[in-house]
């Protein structure tokens, strides 16, 4: 399986591209010229990601399809589910601002339907209301209660983090029916994953000065990461204290969120990520070819796909090298 | 003097010139002042814009840095996502206003763009930073538009007054010097006339 990643000597070539054309041709000298052959040849950086996001798929479905029972429901939670509700995140962004289907198609991930039946009724429902009610009878179900203060604060944002509510829920029950020997680390990867994300939402909705801001959106998501109290999130969304509220939270997270001091929400997503594979490595140095293995595999492939969406859009965007590498994790 | 035909050498007419004179001379006058004053604005306008431009641009910068950082973290499909999902635009009235004659555009904010989309953080942080350049750039626009319509009203002024200067009351200065030396030459004329036949009815008397 690793023989299908990038090094980091190939990646850094690619990194290096002089331009569209010279990326494209490294690009197809590796395992990606499958899905980079069928791209026209002037094609910009959001089609090299599409192509980019179609291999991913690939591996993470050839990957789950062969994976130990055991260990298949947090796979597929942690990975497909998870690109589903960001499909399902744009599909509700895409109908909130009255963009036709055609645009919100497009800018969907090339994911196979996982729990809910099909990407179709849902593009074609009339606005945000009509998805929230294609998704009943799913496990996105509870947007529904949600829906009501949709309507009247016309806040998509609360459905946007109920979504991470269902992720989290999802999360914990695939760990909790995952082997026990494992249980500690699946926990700690929905901590820094879950943990993060809603922090950084309580503070992103909270920076834009979104006109309703309601802690009790945000507290459920974090009810099974204990590394952050509940009242951190009223800090930060009552009384905007970044400082006070990171003093609050518990190792690793505090580190995580620490550049959020500056402002630097890119930086805490870039040690988002760092952490979380570095959990899993060293998960891995004491049980080689078990879960964490796996658990790496598809962590890796994911931040290789990343970096290369970012390597495409720095060269297409004619970014100098350094600027853009600072963001690149495997780099 | 083909600029002078048509022109009557009559006192009347030499009356009507010196009038007409008088009332270029006057407004090239306050064409002068208008000129003035334009100028005076203009310079005054390009410290403050100077100054002003250089500022945003730096906050721009800024803007744009983290903009892009935000790019790269998110990949521009999700960001593009994001980014469109803003559903209150920014609305503006354009009022035109005037100085000195010279109209220029005003801008009034209507209604301001809001977010109560979940941004990812590193988006959120370009958006504040935009949002809050948002009234700046408007009235650097605006300043910009107005220091170009006073520039560009400055030079027509300038022109007319160059040509009002050089040309016409020069012209205007010659058709009326023709006129009082033709006024001049048949007074003399006249005189001699008199003075001849003057001569000759004292010489029949005597």
């Amino acid at each position: 399986m690793s023989t299908e990643l990038l090094s980091r000597e190939e990646l850094l070539e690619i990194a290096k591209a002089r331009d569209e054309a010279d990326f494209r041709d490294r690009m197809l000298a590796t395992p990606y010229r499958l899905v980079m052959e069928e791209l026209p040849p002037d094609a910009r950086a959001i089609d090299y990601e599409g192509a980019i996001y179609t291999l991913l798929m690939n591996r993470v479905e050839r990957v789950i399809k062969v994976a130990p029972e055991d260990f298949k429901a947090y796979l597929r939670v942690y990975f497909p589910l998870k690109f589903e509700i960001f499909n399902l995140k744009r599909i509700l962004r895409g109908k909130h601002a009255g963009r036709d289907i055609a645009e919100i198609r497009d800018s969907l991930l090339p994911l196979s339907p996982l729990e809910i039946s099909d990407y179709k009724s849902l593009l074609e429902a009339e606005d945000v209301e009509g998805v929230v009610e294609a998704l009943r009878g799913t496990i996105y179900t509870p947007l529904y209660e949600r829906l009501e203060l949709y309507r009247e604060h016309y806040a998509l944002w609360v459905l946007e983090a109920e979504l991470l509510h269902i992720f989290a829920e999802e999360l914990e029950r695939a760990a909790e029916s995952s082997p026990r020997r494992f249980r500690d680390l699946l926990r700690s990867i929905t901590s820094i994953r879950v943990g993060v994300d809603a922090l950084l939402l309580a503070v992103s909705v909270s920076t834009v000065g979104c006109e309703y801001l309601d802690p009790d959106v945000v507290k459920p998501i974090l009810e099974h990461v204990v590394e952050v109290p509940p009242e951190v999130v009223e800090v930060i969304m009552e009384r905007g204290e970044i400082g006070e509220a990171l003093g609050l939270l518990k190792h690793p997270i505090d580190e995580v969120m620490e550049p959020i001091l500056e402002g630097d929400a890119a930086a805490v997503r870039r040690r988002q990520e760092e952490r979380l594979m570095t959990l899993v490595e060293e998960a891995v140095k004491m049980r080689y070819f078990d879960f964490p293995y796996i658990l790496w595999f598809l962590m890796r492939c994911e931040a290789e796909a990343r970096d290369l969406v970012r390597i495409a859009w720095g060269i297409d965007q004619k970014l100098p090298y350094e600027l853009f590498s600072r963001h690149l994790l495997l780099i | 003097m083909s600029s002078i035909s048509g022109i009557r050498p009559t006192k009347g007419f030499l009356f009507q010139m010196k009038k007409r004179l008088g009332f270029i001379e006057r407004g090239c006058e306050f064409l002068k002042l208008k000129r003035d004053h334009l100028a005076k604005e203009l310079r005054e306008s390009l410290e403050v814009m100077r100054g002003q431009r250089q500022l945003l641009i730096e906050q721009l910068k800024e803007a744009y840095e983290a903009l892009t950082a935000a790019y790269l973290t998110l990949g521009p499909m999700e960001a593009r996502s994001q980014t469109r999902s803003v559903r209150r635009r920014l609305k503006v009235d354009v009022l035109p206003l005037s100085t000195m004659g010279v109209l220029y555009p005003m801008m009034k904010i209507l209604e301001k763009p809001s977010i109560d989309v979940e941004l990812d953080a590193s988006l959120a942080k370009a958006a504040e930073k935009i949002m809050s350049l948002l009234e700046q750039l408007i009235h650097l626009a605006e300043f910009e538009a107005r220091t170009e319509r006073i520039a560009d009203e400055l030079g027509k002024t300038n022109r007319k007054v160059n040509a009002l200067e050089n040309i016409v009351i020069p012209q205007f200065k010659n058709i009326i010097k023709f006129i009082e030396d033709k006024i001049d030459e048949e007074s003399l004329d006249e005189l001699v006339r008199l003075k001849l036949i003057g001569g000759a009815l004292a010489r029949r008397r005597g």
